[in-house]
């Protein structure tokens, strides 16, 4: 992508309307980051105003944030602006409770946000890696459904992974 | 296509869809995957499911490299315990060391480096395999050993083990030259490249007959010949100091003049490529030594002499694909490292982003940093007064040491 191809095209807007009714006004070369509206784009063609009733506002603008930031950086890409990127996609993602993180992962799923979607799943990931079996069951609100006997079995079997 | 979603048509785990869960365990370590398994009955089949799945143990492999959190790069290295050991050439080979360097992708934090140091005893395997005279080769995480006509793939992250079927070479009286092991990209394949020579005593001579060579895969979990050595080579230099690079193997070779025998896994041809044409070269006293420097072949180069500050020249390969019958490789003067301060250190590899793995004269292992030119010392490894003998650049992957139809059941 270069500077000169942005000038010759025009500037498609497109509108995104949230679940609770907040809409937004976005770039097409941002939005189509997101693989379920660019699928849209593609298929619909004319429609400028898309719905998006699994999305709450205050997620979409979120991911929006991020749609915006990659679609620029993309124009200018060198290996020293993927570093660049990587350092603000960590910030991005640093101080996120883990209620937003959640919300936030199933609306970049939704939307087909590969990148994003990867960013915050290791985001997760990074978040649990440690982490003991019953702090998993609390964090992701399981309830351990073996048998007396089953989990003794995995873990005598694993216990190399338990040390 | 989440692929347990395929499998387990409308199964949930949690809050979170499978896909998404997929997605989170594409990013975790082995152990904790494992560990995992524990938590439900569905994150149980889910997880069974995923380290048996091809598709999944790639992507795996993949995002190893990828991770901007926790992002690490890890040597392996198997340490000589001069505390246990007097003789310096009885190699403690079942004690290796995984050294991992924790990576910031934070500017302000460059000057912090944080590094842990785990040890790993080989999970003893059924067979006599002499550890401590074993050519060792590694490859995505899975190590392979070799002693004699017993060659043992093993994962150290998962625990897996397995002893593989006899070479179709082997001879009572048999000289192995090299055993390595690497991935076939296009073939998707692993697969084992071993030379060997059969030697014979007459009149109280001893004697070697003409390399051969055999590959084993791991795919149809057996070995065959390979015929077509262009050049007889005596002797190799140094033990593990070949590389391997985009499915090709590469080893220096000291002969009456020096050069590098490399193999293509993928057309199973052997090769032979000229090294750069450089003043240093022809000189005697100088150091070769190969590495792989974003994806590319790379040589270290240097002169030998031991008391000058001297700078390490580093050539990258440019293009070999249309290289001639004599070999001649455009190579690349890329940088050249110069003296450090604290005196010379030993180039081994390098890490990603930008970094260099280097050995100081007292063992210890230092930390070079191409762009910013700071040096850190690595002291865990010094504080056992250890020398590592080899190391590599080591992955915690899923990679299965199973090999034919890799139906056969994980972590027995």
């Amino acid at each position: 992508m270069s500077s000169s191809s942005t000038t010759t095209t025009t500037t498609r807007l497109l509108m995104l309307k949230a679940s609770d009714g907040v809409t937004f006004e976005v770039e097409e070369a941002v939005a189509t980051k997101l693989g379920a509206i660019n699928n849209m784009v593609e298929e619909e063609g004319s429609e400028d105003l898309i719905c998006l009733p699994n999305v709450n506002g205050k997620f979409l603008g979120m991911v929006l944030e991020w749609c915006k930031k990659h679609a620029n950086n993309n124009t200018n890409s060198d290996k020293g602006n993927d570093e660049v990127n990587k350092w603000w996609d960590k910030e991005f993602v640093m101080d996120l409770d883990q209620n937003t993180l959640y919300h936030l992962l199933m609306a970049a799923d939704y939307l087909s946000g590969t990148e994003l979607v990867d960013l915050l799943t290791e985001k997760v990931a990074s978040m649990i890696r440690g982490k003991k079996v019953e702090e998993i069951r609390e964090t992701f609100k399981i309830k351990s459904d073996f048998l007396p006997g089953q989990e003794e079995e995995i873990r005598k079997k694993n216990s190399w992974a338990f040390e | 296509m989440p692929l347990f979603r395929k499998a387990f048509m409308g199964r949930r785990c949690s809050d979170l869809p499978e896909d998404v869960l997929e997605e989170i365990f594409s990013w975790l370590p082995p152990e904790s995957l494992v560990r995992f398994k524990c938590v439900s009955k569905s994150w149980y089949a889910l997880i069974n499911f995923l380290i048996k799945n091809l598709e999944f143990v790639n992507k795996h492999l993949r995002n190893i490299d990828k991770k901007i959190f926790s992002s690490t790069y890890s040597v392996f290295s198997c340490l000589t315990d001069l505390s246990h050991c007097r003789n310096i050439s009885l190699l403690h080979r079942d004690m290796f060391k995984s050294l991992t360097v924790f990576h910031e992708h934070d500017y302000n934090k460059s000057h912090h480096l944080n590094y842990v140091s785990e040890d790993f005893r080989l999970p003893t395997p059924v067979c006599n395999l002499y550890l401590y005279a074993a050519l060792s080769s590694h490859c995505n995480g899975i190590i392979c050993l070799a002693s004699g006509s017993t060659l043992v793939l093993c994962n150290p992250a998962t625990k897996e083990v397995r002893v593989l079927p006899r070479p179709c070479l082997s001879f009572d009286d048999l000289w192995v030259q090299q055993v390595v092991f690497g991935y076939d990209s296009r073939a998707n394949d692993y697969k084992i490249v071993r030379l060997v020579r059969k030697r014979f005593i007459r009149d109280q001579m001893e004697y070697y007959l003409k390399s051969r060579a055999e590959m084993y895969s791991m795919g149809i979990d057996s070995w065959r010949e390979i015929n077509g050595i262009p050049v007889e080579i005596d002797s190799f230099a140094d033990i593990g100091k070949e590389v391997f690079c985009n499915g090709v193997f590469y080893w220096p070779v000291r002969a009456r003049n020096e050069f590098i025998f490399s193999f293509d896994l993928f057309d199973e041809e052997f090769n032979i490529i000229s090294l750069p044409n450089n003043p240093l070269v022809s000189q005697r006293d100088h150091v070769t030594k190969l590495a792989v420097w974003n994806e590319s072949l790379a040589l270290f180069l240097y002169p030998a002499e031991s008391e000058v500050p001297k700078s390490i020249e580093v050539w990258v390969m440019d293009d070999c694909s249309d290289h001639d019958s004599k070999g001649s490789c455009s190579w690349i003067n890329k940088f050249v490292i110069e003296p450090l301060v604290g005196g010379f250190a030993t180039p081994l590899t390098f890490l990603k982003n930008y970094k260099l793995l280097m050995q100081a004269t007292d063992g210890g292992l230092i930390l070079y940093d191409l762009r910013s030119q700071m040096l850190h010392k690595l002291t865990i490894v010094q504080a056992v007064s250890s020398i590592p003998v080899w190391e590599f650049s080591y992955v915690k992957s899923l990679v299965s040491v199973q090999g034919g139809s890799r139906s056969i059941s994980f972590m027995k």
